[in-house]
């Protein structure tokens, strides 16, 4: 079945029939959101759209699908299918990947206990991000990350939405696998949200190379040290770091001689320079580049690439 | 000639006679037959139960996943039945887990020997295992575990003497229905 059929199965079946009505071109589909009482929303070439009963999209809301509480709560059960206590821990962080490598953002009633937060309920919002992989995309940014003296300390910054983990999943396969100039190296991915491989069944959805081992749904700072420990990995690539845990457990990558390969939510080196955990990264020169993404020439679109020092190149 | 007829309804009568003592002997023995399978297919329940609750707890899988896993261990009817209600949560068809489990005890009702309490507990079963929460699932489980155990336990204890009263049920019905013909 492909990508597309298997992601409207996840939709109630009234959804399912609308969507499928749509005949857009599922590559440039990127959001469908469902809100309990509101019209049903899509995002679609990065524009938002209504999307009408009839199947159609309109960018007035007049006509639109009104989302039921039932939409949602049959969505959820094929989402989870019908075991939403095995997504305890995602639905704890707020989203649950699906298979494909999609990702379905909730929002609802949280349930607190002791400060932590214990579950969500009364789940009425619903946010389903569409992954694509983009084979290629990393072609221009490789060179400067990687020659023959090895492979350089590499950090993403990225907005949300602007493609940081299509991006990173790119350089992941073709440092696996190798390419005309390079051989290929053995590349370990924590993947804690599953969005990398997007596993299923243990399964890499995404092509992440030939020389890559994934440890699925394990959180960073565990994983860059499991990884170091028992896969010997030339190059370790995670998503989104960001704790305190996950700045150590990259240090310690780096004094084990591996690459380090990371994305992080941000506009600029400053921006990253501002946040008190991150800054040591910046002012250490842990990082020997630093790639800036913005969404203005679509998405993953490489703004600029910097050095260790901050000089642009 | 008449002696010749009256001694070949005498055998026709002794060979009815037989027919129906034999018939009913057979019924005795198709009941005790059914109690065993009752009993066994109840212990099949209870295993796959257990492994059920060994794949929520330890390998927190899903629904569809488990049902499958399990079903697939059990090589029995129950453990058919508990495979395609799997496969069929997996195929993710548009209808809901209740729907699918009723639908599914239908068929297990049918191919089965288990009685109505034992489906209407099935039933009370499917209704709780869709909540959200893994602790839920789990209680549901171990709750259903400790009825099933109650109920084989019940069962092993009558079993002899249902066997018994099913045998001579059979035999006594078969005779009060020849001492009628005749």
């Amino acid at each position: 079945m492909d990508k597309e059929q298997e992601l409207w199965k996840v939709f109630s079946v009234r959804l399912r029939h609308i969507l499928q009505e749509l005949q857009l071109e599922f590559d440039r589909l990127q959001e469908i959101r469902l809100r309990v009482q509101e019209p049903l929303l899509v995002v679609y070439d990065n524009q938002e759209f209504f999307v009408e009963e009839s199947g159609r999209l309109n960018s007035e809301m007049e006509g639109s699908y009104i989302v039921t509480m039932e939409d949602i709560r049959n969505t959820l059960d094929f989402i989870s299918r019908y075991s939403l206590y095995a997504y305890e821990d995602e639905i704890r962080q707020g989203f649950i990947t699906i298979q494909g490598g999609h990702r379905v953002g909730i929002a609802g009633k949280v349930v607190m206990e002791d400060r932590n937060i214990k579950t969500i309920r009364h789940i009425s919002f619903l946010n389903i991000r569409l992954s694509h992989q983009v084979k290629g995309c990393g072609n221009d940014l490789l060179p400067y990350i990687g020659d023959e003296n090895g492979i350089r300390h590499t950090l993403i910054i990225s907005p949300p939405r602007c493609g940081k983990t299509t991006l990173l999943r790119d350089l992941i396969r073709q440092l696996s696998d190798g390419t005309k100039k390079r051989k290929g190296v053995t590349v370990g991915v924590v993947d804690e949200r599953s969005e990398i491989g997007a596993c299923y069944q243990g399964v890499p959805q995404n092509d992440l190379g030939k020389r890559t081992d994934v440890l699925d749904c394990c959180p960073k700072a565990y994983g860059m040290l499991m990884l170091i420990r028992s896969m010997s990995p030339v190059v370790v690539a995670v998503d989104e770091i960001g704790s305190q845990e996950d700045i150590e457990a990259i240090e310690y990558v780096i004094n084990a001689g591996c690459s380090i390969l990371a994305t992080v939510h941000g506009n600029s080196i400053e921006d990253i320079r501002n946040k008190p955990v991150l800054r040591r990264l910046v002012e250490e020169r842990i990082f020997e580049r630093y790639v800036v993404l913005n969404n203005k020439g679509g998405i993953g679109h490489i703004e600029r690439i910097f050095d260790a020092q901050g000089n642009s190149l | 000639m008449n002696e010749f007829l009256m001694h070949r309804e005498t055998v026709c009568k002794l060979f009815g006679i037989v027919c129906i003592l034999i018939a009913g002997a057979g019924c005795g023995a198709y009941y005790s037959r059914r109690l065993r399978q009752q009993l066994e297919q109840l212990r099949q329940l209870q295993q796959l139960v257990q492994l059920l609750h060994g794949e929520i707890k330890y390998q927190c899988s899903t629904l569809p996943e488990a049902f499958e896993r399990c079903g697939r261990q059990i090589d029995s009817e129950c453990g058919d039945w508990l495979q395609r209600i799997g496969q069929r949560l997996n195929a993710m068809e548009g209808t809901g887990f209740l729907e699918i489990w009723e639908q599914q005890l239908k068929e297990l009702k049918e191919r089965t020997e288990l009685n109505a309490v034992h489906i209407e507990e099935l039933r009370r079963l499917g209704s709780q295992l869709s909540y959200p929460d893994k602790d839920t699932q789990l209680g549901a489980l171990e709750l259903y575990q400790q009825r099933l155990r109650q109920q084989e336990e019940t069962l092993t204890k009558e079993l002899p003497g249902k066997r018994k009263l099913g045998t001579a049920l059979g035999l006594l019905g078969s005779i009060f229905l020849v001492l009628v013909l005749i």
